[in-house]
C-alpha cells in the first residue's frame, strides 16, 4: 500500500530537513544531515523499484554534461520512482550555440524545477551555479573535486557491515588525483571518523592531500592494506588526463591492481569497493568481483536508495535564496 | 607670464631626492619650479594639499589595455582614465593586443591615440617574438625607434631557450629592456590555480611554484650571460625572489616587479571557485604572500605593477577552468600598497612610492617619476587615511572583473597632475 509506505517514511523524517538547500559537497553536510540519508535510504532499499507519490508534480532536470551510465540512470529512476517528473538537458545544443552553463541553469530554473542534477567536467561548476538558481543543484560529480551521493553510498554500504565507522580504517588505491569519488567519500569518511589512507604512485597523490583529508599517504601497496578494513580502489582515469602519469596500465597494474593475495593483507573481513565502471584485471583482479567481501553490485544498488532520500530532502526541503545574473 | 600652479601645505615624497616633509611645490610650464614655503602672488593656481601627500605620479609597468583589437574590454582612453584615479600617469602597455604589437604601427597607434586623449602617459613595449609566437625575433630597433620602451612576450616566456638568449642578446644590441613572464609551461598541465592545499581541496588542476621559478632561472641565466637588462614581471614564488636576490648582487642590473595580489591575497580567494581570483601568475599560497612581502621589504622587488586585465564579465562567468585570467587593477594599486604594506609597517610611504614610480621610471629609463626640480610635473596627490570599499561598478575601467571587489582599502586619489595639467582635481576629471 502506497500510503502505508509513505507514511512510513515520513515517520522516519519526522518533518526534519536538511541543513543545506543544495548538495554540491559533503562539506555541506551536517552529521545529522547524513544519519538522516542513511535512515531514509535504508527505507528506500526495502522499497526495491516501488512507484511513489512524495515528488508527484515536481520537475527534476538531468544535466549530464559528462556521460554518465550508472549516475543518470540511477537518479531518472530514483526521480521516477518518487513520482517526479524528469527531462534531460546535458546533450541539448546550448554548448554548440554558445549558451553559458550559467544562463542554461537559469532557463531550466525559470521551468521552476525542484532539482536540477549536474555532471560536469568542470569542478566547481554545481557549486558555481547554485548561488543563481531556487532549484537545489545536485552534483552528480564535478571534474576532479566531488561526487556526493557516491560517498553516501559507500558510507551507508560500510556503515551495514560495520555499524559505527568510528576508528575503522579506509585505504584508497589508485588515482586518486583525478577522482572526484575520492573527493567527497574521504570527506564523508572522515566526517564519520574512519582513519583515511591513500596508497598509490606519486603521479596521483594531490598536493598536500595529507593536510587536507587527514590522510595517511604511502606509495607502498603492501604496507598500506594491512590494518585495513575497506579497500577502495580507484581507478585510473584515462579519461580525465591520467594518462601520461603511469609508464603503462600493464606495469600499474602489477603494481597497484587489487589481487587475492593482495586483498588478504588487510584485515579480516574487510570489504572491497569500488564505485565503477570497473576496469577488470586493472583495478581489480576479476576473481575478486565474486568474492563475499566484495560490496561493489550493493553500492550500485544502494545508489538507487542514496538517490531517492537525497532529492526527496532537497525538493522538500527549506527555501533557497539565490540572484540571478 | 607662464602659467604657475601652486600645491600647498602637502607631505611631500620624493624617494629620489630624499625628501620627506610638508612644503609648498611651485610648477611653472609643466615642470616643477620651486620646492619650500612658497607665498601665492596672483595669477597662481592654488591646490591645497594640507593633510595629503604630494608624491611624483605612479608609474605602472604591466597594463593591459586591450586597443587595438578588444576595445569591448578596454579602450586606450578607458585604460587611461583608470591609471589617473589610481594616481598613475604612466602607463607601461602591454603587447598582447590584436594585432599584437610586434611592429612599429601598433606603437605609433597606440602613442597617437594617447597624445590625442591628453590623459596618463602612455609606453607601449613590444613582443619579444613576432606575434608573440615564440619563433622569430621581432624587429626590435624598428619598435624602439617607433616609441616602444621594452620587450616582452607578455602572457607567454619564450619557451626555447635558445631562442631566449637571442632576443636578450638582440634586445642588448639595441639597449632595450626585456621583461619576462617567467614560465615553463611542460611543468603544468592546464594548471588553473596555485598547486596546494587548495588546489586539492578545490579539485582544480595545479601550477606548482616550480613552474614560475624554473621560468625565473632560466630567464636569470640567460640574463647574466647576455648581459642584457632583464625585468621579471609579477613574480609571486618564494623561489624565484631567492635566486634574483642572488643574481641581483652580482648583477644589478637585473630588476623585478609584483603586482598587489601577490602582497594581499592568498590562494584561498579561490574557494567557491571565484573566477575573480584566476590568473596568471596564480594567487599562491600564504608561505609564498610572506615570502613577498620579505623581498618587498629587503629591496628585492624593485617595483609594484598592476599587471590590470580587464575581461567581459561573461568571459569570468564560466566554470572556473575555462574563466579567463586576470584581473583589473589600476584603480586600486595604490590603496592596496597603503592598506598592506604601509598600514602594517612592511614598508614606509617613501618605500612603496619608490616602488611604484621612481624605480619602474629607471627600469624604463624615463625622465619621470621624480619630484626634483626642473622634472616633469607628474603629480599625484592623495589622502593616505580615507576608508572606501572597492566597488567595480565605480571603476572608470571597462574591466568589472576585480578580485578586491568588496574589500576595505585605505587611501584615495584627490589630485593628478599630468606634465602639470590639473586632469584630475578633487576626484573628478577636469572636462577638457
Amino acid at each position: 500500500m502506497t500510503t502505508s509506505v509513505s507514511e512510513r517514511l515520513l515517520t522516519i523524517r519526522d518533518n526534519r530537513t536538511l541543513s543545506t538547500p543544495d548538495l554540491v559537497s559533503i562539506d555541506d553536510l551536517s552529521l545529522a544531515d547524513c544519519e538522516l540519508i542513511f535512515a531514509l535510504a535504508r527505507e528506500f532499499h526495502k522499497l526495491k523499484t516501488k512507484k511513489l507519490d512524495l515528488l508527484k508534480g515536481k520537475a527534476i532536470a538531468l544535466g549530464f554534461f559528462e556521460s554518465s551510465t550508472r549516475t543518470q540512470s540511477s537518479f531518472d529512476w530514483a526521480a521516477k520512482q518518487l513520482g517526479a517528473d524528469t527531462v534531460g538537458v546535458g546533450s541539448g545544443t546550448s554548448e554548440k550555440k554558445h549558451e553559458s552553463f550559467f544562463d542554461v541553469a537559469q532557463v531550466i530554473d525559470s521551468m521552476n524545477a525542484a532539482a536540477v542534477v549536474i555532471r560536469t567536467q568542470y569542478s566547481g561548476l554545481p557549486a558555481q551555479i547554485a548561488k543563481y538558481t531556487n532549484a537545489a543543484i545536485v552534483n552528480a560529480g564535478d571534474g576532479w573535486h566531488e561526487h556526493p551521493t557516491q560517498a553516501l553510498i559507500d558510507g551507508l554500504t560500510a556503515s551495514d557491515d560495520f555499524g559505527s565507522l568510528k576508528g575503522k580504517r579506509i585505504t584508497y588505491v589508485g588515482d586518486v588525483l583525478h577522482s572526484r569519488v575520492f573527493g567527497s567519500s574521504a570527506r564523508l569518511f572522515a566526517k564519520l571518523g574512519a582513519k583515511i589512507r591513500i596508497a598509490a604512485p606519486l603521479t596521483f597523490i594531490p598536493e598536500d592531500v595529507e593536510t587536507v583529508f587527514g590522510a595517511e599517504v604511502t606509495h607502498d601497496i603492501e604496507a598500506a592494506l594491512s590494518g585495513t578494513d575497506i579497500v577502495y580502489v580507484l581507478r585510473v582515469q584515462n579519461d580525465r588526463g591520467a594518462t601520461g602519469d603511469i609508464s603503462t596500465l600493464r606495469e600499474y597494474s602489477k603494481a597497484y591492481g587489487i589481487s587475492e593475495q593482495r586483498f588478504r593483507l588487510a584485515n579480516k573481513n574487510a570489504l572491497l569497493m569500488h564505485a565503477g565502471p570497473v576496469q577488470r584485471d586493472t583495478d581489480i583482479h576479476h576473481a575478486l568481483m565474486t568474492i563475499p567481501e566484495s560490496r561493489i553490485l550493493q553500492m550500485v544498488e544502494n545508489g538507487l536508495a542514496i538517490r531517492k532520500a537525497v532529492l526527496w530532502l532537497l525538493c522538500t526541503g527549506a527555501t533557497k535564496s539565490f540572484t540571478r545574473i | 607670464m607662464a602659467e604657475q600652479i601652486l600645491i600647498t601645505g602637502g607631505r611631500v615624497i620624493d624617494p629620489a631626492s630624499k625628501r620627506d616633509e610638508i612644503t609648498d611645490i611651485l610648477i611653472e610650464n609643466g615642470r616643477i619650479a620651486k620646492i619650500g614655503k612658497i607665498a601665492v602672488s596672483s595669477g597662481m593656481t592654488v591646490i591645497d594639499a594640507t593633510n595629503k601627500i604630494v608624491s611624483p605620479g605612479l608609474i605602472d609597468l604591466q597594463v593591459h589595455l586591450r586597443e587595438p583589437g578588444r576595445e569591448d574590454k578596454e579602450t586606450i582612453e578607458t585604460g587611461l582614465k583608470a591609471a589617473i584615479t589610481g594616481g598613475i600617469t604612466s602607463v607601461v602597455s602591454m603587447p598582447n593586443l590584436n594585432p599584437v604589437a610586434d611592429n612599429q604601427a601598433v606603437i605609433e597607434f597606440q602613442l597617437k591615440r594617447a597624445k590625442e586623449l591628453g590623459l596618463a602617459n602612455l609606453y607601449p613595449t613590444a613582443a619579444t617574438t613576432a606575434g608573440q609566437k615564440g619563433e622569430r625575433l621581432t624587429e626590435m630597433r624598428e619598435v624602439k625607434l617607433a616609441g616602444a620602451v621594452a620587450v616582452t612576450d607578455d602572457g607567454v616566456d619564450v619557451q626555447n631557450a635558445g631562442l631566449l638568449e637571442k632576443a636578450m642578446k638582440w634586445a642588448k644590441t639595441f639597449d632595450m629592456p626585456i621583461f619576462s613572464h617567467c614560465e615553463e609551461e611542460s611543468l603544468h598541465s592546464n594548471g588553473v590555480m596555485h598547486e596546494g592545499a587548495w588546489s586539492t581541496r578545490l579539485g582544480l588542476a595545479g601550477v606548482s611554484d616550480a613552474v614560475e621559478d624554473y621560468g625565473i632561472f632560466r630567464s636569470l641565466l640567460l640574463a647574466e650571460r647576455t648581459g642584457a637588462q632583464f625585468h621579471a614581471l609579477h613574480c609571486s614564488t618564494a623561489g624565484g625572489l631567492q635566486m634574483i636576490a642572488a643574481a641581483k648582487k652580482r648583477f644589478p642590473s637585473i630588476t623585478c616587479e609584483t603586482c598587489p595580489q601577490y602582497f594581499a591575497l592568498n590562494d584561498s580567494i579561490c574557494a567557491d571557485y571565484n573566477t575573480n581570483a584566476k590568473m596568471y601568475p596564480p594567487i599562491r599560497s600564504e608561505d609564498h604572500r610572506q615570502a613577498v612581502i620579505a623581498a618587498l621589504k629587503d629591496g628585492t622587488i624593485d617595483c609594484i605593477s598592476t599587471d590590470h586585465a580587464p575581461h567581459l564579465l561573461s568571459e569570468k562567468m564560466k566554470p572556473f577552468a575555462e574563466a579567463a585570467y586576470g584581473s583589473v587593477g589600476l584603480e586600486t594599486s595604490l590603496a592596496l600598497g597603503i592598506t598592506h604594506l604601509v598600514a602594517p609597517k612592511h614598508l614606509t610611504m617613501m618605500q612603496l612610492i619608490e616602488k611604484m614610480s621612481t624605480n619602474p621610471a629607471k627600469v624604463i629609463k624615463i625622465d619621470r617619476g621624480t619630484l626634483r626640480i626642473g622634472a616633469v610635473a607628474d603629480i599625484t596627490i592623495f589622502d593616505s587615511n580615507t576608508e572606501w570599499e572597492v566597488d567595480p561598478k565605480k571603476f572608470y575601467s571597462k574591466g568589472k572583473n576585480c578580485v578586491f571587489a568588496g574589500m576595505k582599502v585605505r587611501g584615495k586619489v584627490i589630485d593628478v597632475l599630468v606634465a602639470g595639467r590639473h586632469i584630475y582635481q578633487n576626484q573628478s576629471f577636469v572636462a577638457q
